[in-house]
């Protein structure tokens, strides 16, 4: 195995070589996919194999392909609606290993070699602690996109109601928008991925305090940071969209073809895979040098007042009440 | 004011005594005499060598904009000629505009406050309406008193979109009437056509306009009478035929397009007045934006109708080319800023859509043509057809990314408002009444044009080469909709708007082209033909279409009226189960030629001991295959069944018209692989495709079908976007 870089970027993509652990997540994946789509296999089997509508699918052909998938569509529309139905829970159930395998992934990484029995104890071990982490994620991201969207197009309708459509005024109030919609997510999302992480540095942090560390990790560096959350979002996304594109752009009517299809999107779905491990590495490389001071701001300091008493003295000790106190961050 | 007994009035009475009496060729030689007369007596500023129409009307209208307020002050002087032998003591108005005053309208009512998903504005500025201030007839007498609103289909009550209006003494038969109007048009905020948006203004159906009096006889009417209906949540417009002189006084700042030709441009006091001439029509739109891009060009027939067009015209039409030729017409665009990219597509759609009905139907008779481009807040006003002015859609933007400019939004829209020049334009059908006579056929024109300058996959192409054409979009609507209403119904009594939307239009598309398959296409285009040259600038019905059709084609139509057209028949030819197994060997006792046999599975056993011998004819056939094919639906048609075997041998029979189910039973030495009714998918007006094959097993030649292939892709494909889909929300994870 290489050495371990230290630098953020290169320690993400040293986690790609745990090849395992992506075909671990590209499985689980495919097997959540399968499960999603099989309402509609009996149908395909009845009306592709089983009609001359396959061929005329296949070869594309004018005329015949599109009014026959139309067809498709209406005889077996409970059986789509089946799919749809069952890939929403296969989606929250994908959600689900993923929040439990990052428990695993941010214990084992930037450790050396690691079985699959290395990974599960800490994925069941920090399972609730993410499944809580993800609570907090999910309302402080729908506030926050709500504040900023639904007040942002409020604002621009009233503003620029009366200027043309093709107005720069429009372009770029819109652009500012999304941009705005995705640094949140971006900064939200970090926090998030650093909040789980922190179970790395302080194996008992909980949910609130894993925020905590969260932001004081990030404070000061966000924009390295940033940095990486975009270097990890295009580079996969750019591959993840480029696979896509190359097997919807391919004609696949011979066998080979067909498998050769379906290679391309698997490896689309190994690409989202190693992009998700590779950001991982990165934030556990990001988070080493900064864990100890994170740590130590959550720390809650709880102490009595024990009041002295002399036989013959006034009281001695400190003049405050009882309480905690959280140290300040230090910078 | 008196009326005016003019030359056209004499002119009309003549035709109608002849129509009556003499029958179709004395009504044809009439017209032409018409023609004559009328090019004779026209006007300076008349286009020449117009075909004529019955001059019904005239309209004169000063009208003045009020940018600011959104308001129209206009004058209008309106001629209103009686076409039929009755006399008529009222006249009745189309106030279109008071569609829009309020919720409690018709209009709002039963559309929801909203059209083709664009919705009404609520703001006090947002409402239309128009009022007539006074309406000065014979004798200098206001007839605005005593003028009332109605509602002749049983409307709201609050509906205030037909005004009647009684005489003091009815227009004697083929007489006429003159009016002198003032009124005020106050525009809604763009939604249903017509209105502004911004500084834009599309004014669309924004004068008094007189509604259609049917002479007896017309579209089946028994007696004559006044067709005017209230404005519907789903109808459009219907008007009579004539001359029309408008002029419009703007801002000088606007840039104006207009129905007809611009034949003079005062300017005075910071606002210009520009007129607009045109002869032959029922309608006058036009528009108002500082912001138009205009750009001029033009159709030149010579450079601009592909031989091939003509060729396919000529082929189609067993006519020479030479009767086939068009006339060059100037054209104007009016572009909105950001939709330059479209500047090319506008004008290639304009030109093929000219080429194609010009060929197929007849040259365009007037010399301008207008295409309006809506900018992005109004698209309410796209999609829109007026004579000689017509509004396009889908310019915006976004249709021009690398993935979606393979949708022809644009050139679909512009060919089918250019073909309502001719179905609703020159031939003026009802659209209240019988909406598919005009959207319906003018859907399966548009097909057959954008098929002829795009090619198969017309609709649009996506990048990876998946296409849809205009009858698989077709059959698309058609199968979606509960089949409550037919094709023929009152715009307003359909089931729901998408009743009326698809049985409108694509329903037609669909009979149309059942209608050309079965009739074969030299009959249906000179059918066609025929029908659009017999009833140019009059009001056809549905029985004037048959009779055409019957007349032209030499064939009995009269199940396409009863059962589809005006009922709600479908046609749903199927293979209902196809079957092969190896033949059963004769077994038994059987008297031959050479005396009595025992078989046993092919076997002779004469004797016990004797050596077996299987009869010839035995090996060579060893499978019987079994096909049942079956009419699932109501109209009595037939189809084409073919049977094909692993072998590559087909077999083809043709399904009897009055078969409910055929069963075919077939021996042959090699097994069947498919069964299939319609192959070449002769019958648009097939509601279901996927029951017309049933596919048993593959083989070669014919027999090579690859839909076990397909089930595998593209179950593979689906569960590759459900686990695409799980990546996603990864992202929340």
């Amino acid at each position: 195995m290489m050495a371990q870089s230290r630098n953020p970027l290169g320690a993400g993509l040293d986690a790609l070589e745990h090849w395992k652990l992506i075909a671990l997540l590209v499985l689980v994946t495919v097997v959540l996919g399968v499960i999603g789509a099989s309402p509609l296999f009996p149908a395909f089997d009845h009306s592709l194999a089983g009609t001359l509508a396959g061929d005329h699918w296949l070869r594309n052909l004018p005329g015949k392909a599109a009014a026959d998938f139309t067809d498709f569509g209406k005889e077996h529309e409970w059986s789509i609606e089946g799919a749809r139905a069952a890939s929403r829970w296969a989606g929250i159930l994908g959600i689900v290993v993923q929040i439990f395998l990052a428990g695993g992934i941010i214990a084992v990484l930037r450790h050396g070699p690691f079985g699959f029995g290395q990974l599960f104890e800490p994925a069941r071990r920090n399972f609730w602690h993410n499944a809580k982490c993800f609570l907090l994620f999910c309302v402080a991201l729908g506030v926050a996109e709500s504040v900023w969207l639904g007040g942002g197009f409020y604002a621009r309708r009233k503003l620029f109601e009366n200027s043309p459509p093709d107005a720069a005024s429009h372009r770029i109030s819109w652009w500012i928008l999304v941009a705005g919609a995705i640094l949140i997510y971006a900064v939200l999302s970090i926090l998030y991925d650093f909040a789980r992480a922190a179970r790395r540095f302080s194996p008992t942090i909980g949910a609130w305090r894993g925020w905590r560390f969260a932001r004081a990790a990030a404070s000061g560096s966000w924009l390295a940071a940033l940095g990486v959350w975009l270097f990890w979002f295009l580079a996969g996304g750019v591959l993840w969209l480029g696979l896509l594109l190359a097997a919807w752009l391919m004609p696949a009517v011979s066998p080979l073809a067909i498998l050769v299809n379906f290679a391309l999107l698997l490896s689309a779905l190994a690409a989202r895979s190693a992009a998700r491990l590779g950001a991982w590495g990165s934030w556990i490389a990001f988070l080493e040098p900064r864990a100890r001071r994170a740590a130590a701001a959550t720390v809650r300091i709880r102490y009595d007042i024990a009041r002295a008493r002399t036989s013959s003295g006034p009281l001695r000790g400190p003049t405050e009440m009882g309480g905690e106190v959280s140290p300040a961050p230090s910078h | 004011m008196n009326c005016i007994d003019s030359a056209g009035g004499r002119a009309r009475a003549f035709r109608d005594l002849i129509g009556k009496t003499s029958g179709r060729l004395a009504s044809g030689a009439a017209v032409l005499a018409l023609v004559a007369l009328g090019a004779v007596l026209s006007t300076g500023a008349a286009i020449a060598a117009a075909p004529a129409s019955p001059h019904v009307v005239e309209y004169t209208i000063q009208v003045s904009l009020d940018p600011d307020r959104k308001t129209l002050d206009g004058t209008e002087r309106l001629v209103w000629r009686n076409p039929s032998g009755d006399p008529v003591p009222e006249l009745r108005f189309h106030m279109y505009l008071n569609a829009f005053k309020n919720n409690r309208t018709t209009f709002m009512r039963e559309s929801n406050r909203q059209l083709r998903g664009d919705e009404a504005g609520t703001r006090p500025e947002d409402w239309g309406w128009i009022d007539v201030l006074s309406m000065v007839g014979p004798g200098g007498k206001d007839l605005r008193p005593a003028a009332r609103f109605i509602q002749p289909d049983g409307n709201d009550p609050a509906d205030e979109t037909v005004l009647s209006v009684p005489l003091p003494s009815p227009v004697p038969p083929h007489g006429e009437i003159a009016l002198d109007i003032k009124f005020r048009s106050k525009l809604p905020r763009v939604f249903a056509r017509t209105g502004f948006a911004r500084d834009y203004f599309l004014v669309g159906q924004w004068f008094p306009k007189i509604g259609v009096y049917e002479p007896a006889g017309v579209r089946e009417r028994k007696t004559g009478g006044w067709n005017c209906h209230a404005f519907h949540g789903n109808s459009e417009f219907y008007a009579d035929y004539g001359n029309w002189d408008v002029t419009i006084d703007v801002p000088s700042r606007f840039v104006v397009g207009a129905t007809g030709k611009r034949v003079s441009e005062a300017k005075k006091g910071g606002r210009t007045a520009y007129r607009y001439l045109q002869d032959n029509v029922h309608d006058f739109a036009w528009t108002a934006d500082p912001r138009w891009i205009s750009i001029e060009f033009s159709f030149d027939p010579a450079r601009d109708v592909k031989p091939e067009w003509t060729a396919r015209a000529v082929e189609e039409l067993g006519m020479p080319a030479s009767e086939l030729a068009l006339k060059p017409i100037a054209c104007r665009l009016l572009l909105q800023p950001g939709h330059e990219w479209a500047r090319e597509r506008y004008i290639d759609s304009t030109k093929a859509g000219i080429a194609f009905y010009g060929l197929w139907y007849g040259a365009y008779p007037y010399e301008t043509l207008t295409v309006v481009d809506p900018p992005d807040d109004a698209v309410g006003s796209g999609g829109m057809e007026y004579p000689t002015f017509i509004t396009g859609e889908l310019a915006n933007p976004i249709f021009n990314k690398w993935f979606t400019r393979g949708i022809r939004g644009i050139e679909i829209v512009v060919v089918h408002e250019y073909g309502h020049q001719y179905w609703y334009g020159m031939v003026g059908s009802n659209e209240f009444e019988e909406s598919w006579l005009d959207e319906g056929l003018n859907d399966d024109s548009e097909a057959r044009a954008m098929a002829m300058a795009y090619g198969p996959r017309d609709v649009a192409v996506f990048p990876g080469g998946v296409g849809v054409d205009s009858l698989s979009l077709r059959h698309a609507a058609y199968i979606r909709l509960p089949n409550l209403d037919p094709i023929r119904r009152c715009a307003w009594c359909f089931a729901s708007g998408a009743s009326y939307g698809i049985n409108s239009y694509m329903k037609v598309g669909l009979f149309m082209a059942q209608l050309k398959s079965d009739l074969g296409p030299r009959a249906f285009t000179r059918a066609q033909r025929e029908y659009f040259r017999r009833w140019s600038f009059r009001h056809p019905g549905t029985k004037d279409f048959f009779d055409t059709f019957e007349e032209v084609s030499g064939r009995d139509l009269s199940t396409y009226r009863r059962n589809v057209v005006e009922g709600t028949d479908r046609l749903d030819w199927s293979v209902v189960s196809a079957k092969t197994r190896a033949a059963e060997r004769d077994t038994g006792v059987f008297d031959r030629t050479g005396g009595r046999v025992t078989l046993d599975a092919g076997t002779e056993a004469t004797t016990p001991g004797a050596k077996s011998k299987k009869p010839d004819s035995e090996k060579k056939k060893p499978y019987v295959s079994t096909v049942l094919v079956g009419n699932l639906g109501e109209w009595p048609h037939g189809a084409l069944a073919r049977l094909v075997f692993e072998d590559g041998t087909v077999v083809e029979r043709r399904i009897p018209a009055d078969a409910r189910w055929v069963r075919y039973t077939v021996t042959w030495k090699s097994r069947l692989a498919h069964a299939v009714v319609d192959p070449d998918r002769a019958n648009p007006w097939d509601w279901n495709h996927l029951n017309d094959s049933k596919v048993l097993g593959t083989g070669k030649g014919a027999a090579d079908t690859l839909g076990g292939r397909a089930a595998v892709k593209y179950g593979g494909l689906t569960a590759a976007l459900s686990a695409l889909w799980t990546q996603l929300l990864w992202a929340l994870a």
